[in-house]
């Protein structure tokens, strides 16, 4: 009796979340182009975070405040260097949903392999998508440790 | 008996049977070249040779070589190619199998052995006894903590990296000679303490094989060592448990098991092996329930939660503080140990209040629920050192192949690959790696959840006290999940 409510309610869980996500999906920002201005320096990019929305063309004009640094952007095969006070220009569509970080390339002190950038691109689906499979897991793992206890 | 006496009985038995823990198999029969090995006296020796030959040349690299980071032998292959091993492979699928060729202790031990391989019943030093107050994980706590804290600057300066191990292993050999066995890994070595608690996942594991022959025994000679009376009995000849430990005696847990094999050499009845088990087994174990070790949970998760936001974080202020800017310094220090020690055990205390509020009861102590239930963290720390791990191992590994021709960035070319440039490995999947492995860690820690709760309390409560304690743990995973993803 428990179990089935259980089960409905999990059932009811499912096709709510998937109602809000085909929602913000149909209503999701039709792509653009959006521009931003980005300072390297050790051992950071500022702004740490920035946001776009799927398909938008993002172009990142990132400039270096001190000494040679470079942009690798993981998985999207981009390496720039940035030499001192000159100014990169670095195009590409947002293509996948989700973080992507981008990193120092040009070994710059101590603390380079941290020197790490985040762009958002929204709707962050693998963070929802993720989140929600992590209660999912939690709660069939409670399941079937009471289950096992009872067999 | 009457049927009402038998029938008490059984309940009482239905209650205190233990948690199912399923099969062993013993690994040194299934594996007779490796139960060869293991009864070679040279076994460990030969296993801490290559590992104190790549340590030497991490000090010198560290001390002499480039202080560049990237570029030196010492940061690439302690912090990047050693941790990348020890936390993906040999913890979770070995226990502390590192102990046994760890070089830090080895020259202290071969002082107070005054042998290399064979067993010498008469050693050196003043084999003086481990004070009793300090018998616990606290020291090695707090000397974690310490590196842990400075660990952005360890990790990244050559220097600091090999004047520490330098300085590890001068500790160790001034500990050997002071105190008896190897005081310093039990009680002091900042890596020990969290390749204890970790490896008690793991699915192997030292134990004596019949109860009732070491029952019998009157030798004792895993504790002791071998004695001419035991060797006419049987055995290789082996020192005593160096970490205190006593197998025969009934250890049933990996924290403080070394894998040196001494007391398998020492037994004389060849009654000590080691298994192959489920994983996680030992986190069951209700007698090591500690708050020392408990500590030692928080610690490990906090860190990583921490690091995924100082190191790998996108945030550069608190990347200038951790690398000792200024006054900034202060405040993530205060960040970085508040958190750690206020904030973890602060919320973990909450949980086991809630815990118990709703197992309705008053028969089981706070303080007794919230050091069981650190032991639930286990798996999930573990798994989330492992996707930290990856997010810095991957990218960054690379530099290993060049380090390796040049390791003291002289402009060496030992195997003409001093010029393979640096290329992150799996860009972008990352991710799609962490979250598979959080997800396994939270089942599994779950399941172990489940199960200490079920030691801890009676049938119904642990069933109620299950649920706070899930959403705790799906709590827990939801901030790597967001630290990784979002
Ligand atoms: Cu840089």
């Amino acid at each position: 009796m428990q179990r089935n409510r259980f089960f409905f309610i999990g059932i009811a869980i499912i096709v709510l979340g998937a109602a809000a996500a085909g929602f913000a999906w149909v209503h999701r920002p039709a792509p653009t182009e959006r521009e931003f201005e980005i300072t390297a320096r050790q051992f950071a990019f500022d702004p740490p975070r920035i946001t776009v929305n799927l398909g938008d063309t993002v172009i990142l004009r990132v400039r270096s405040e001190d000494i040679t640094h470079g942009v690798y952007i993981d998985g999207y095969g981009i390496d720039v260097k940035v030499p001192p006070q000159e100014e990169a220009e670095i195009t590409f569509v947002a293509n996948r949903p989700g973080k992507i970080r981008y990193r120092c390339s040009a070994i710059c002190g101590p603390l380079h392999p941290f020197m790490v950038g985040e762009i958002i691109v929204r709707p962050n689906i693998p963070l929802a998508g993720s989140a929600f499979l992590a209660m999912v897991v939690g709660v069939v793992a409670l399941g079937y440790a009471w289950w096992r206890k009872e067999a | 008996m009457d049927d009402e006496a038998v029938g008490a009985k059984v309940t009482r038995v239905a209650e205190t049977k233990p948690v199912k823990i399923g099969w062993k198999r013993d690994l040194l029969q299934l594996a007779p070249f490796l139960r060869w090995l293991v009864f070679q006296r040279w076994f460990q020796f030969t296993l801490i040779v290559p590992n104190l030959l790549a340590f030497t040349i991490v000090i010198l690299s560290g001390i002499f070589g480039i202080p560049v980071g990237a570029k030196n032998f010492s940061i690439i292959f302690v912090w990047i190619v050693w941790w990348a091993l020890l936390i993906v492979v040999l913890v979770p699928f070995g226990a502390r199998v590192w102990c046994a060729m760890c070089p830090i202790p080895a020259f202290g031990e071969w002082l107070q052995r005054k042998s290399f391989v064979s067993f010498v019943s008469q050693g050196l030093g003043l084999g003086k006894r481990w004070p009793r107050q300090l018998r616990n994980l606290w020291l090695a706590n707090f000397g974690f903590l310490t590196i842990a804290l400075f660990s952005p600057i360890v990790t990244t300066r050559p220097v600091v990296t090999g004047f520490l191990l330098l300085g590890l292993m001068a500790v160790a050999v001034v500990m050997h000679l002071v105190f008896e066995r190897r005081a310093f890994c039990r009680y002091l070595c900042p890596v020990g303490g969290f390749l204890g608690l970790y490896s008690m996942a793991a699915p192997v594991e030292l134990r004596r094989i019949d109860a009732e022959v070491c029952r019998q025994c009157r030798f004792k000679s895993c504790y002791r060592g071998s004695t001419p009376e035991s060797l006419k009995v049987g055995g290789i000849g082996g020192y005593g448990c160096p970490n205190f430990e006593f197998p025969g005696g009934g250890m049933e847990r990996n924290t403080y098991c070394l894998l040196c094999t001494e007391c398998v050499k020492a037994c004389p009845y060849g009654n000590i092996t080691i298994n192959l088990r489920p994983f996680g087994t030992d986190l069951l174990v209700e007698k090591g329930w500690k708050l020392d070790e408990a500590f030692k949970a928080f610690i490990m998760l906090g860190s990583a939660i921490l690091y995924s936001i100082i190191m790998i974080g996108p945030w550069g202020t608190l990347k200038s503080w951790a690398n000792l800017g200024g006054w900034g310094f202060l405040g993530y220090a205060g960040m970085f140990l508040g958190s750690i020690l206020v904030l973890a055990p602060g919320l973990h205390l909450g949980m086991s209040a809630l815990v118990r509020k709703i197992a309705g009861t008053r028969s089981v102590p706070l303080s007794e629920v919230f050091v069981n239930t650190s032991y639930a963290l286990v798996p999930l720390g573990l798994f989330g050192w492992i996707a930290f791990s990856l997010a810095f191992v991957l990218p960054n590994i690379s530099y290993a192949v060049s380090v390796l021709s040049d390791p003291f960035g002289w402009g060496w070319d030992l195997f003409g690959t001093k010029s393979y440039p640096w290329t992150p490995y799996a860009p972008g999947i990352v991710p799609y790696l962490q979250v598979p492995l959080l997800l396994v860690g939270l089942a599994w820690s779950v399941f172990v959840g489940t199960g200490i709760l079920h030691k801890t309390f009676e049938e119904a409560q642990a069933r109620k006290a299950s649920v706070p304690l899930t959403a705790y743990l799906i709590g827990g995973t939801l901030v790597f999940l967001a630290l990784y993803l979002g």
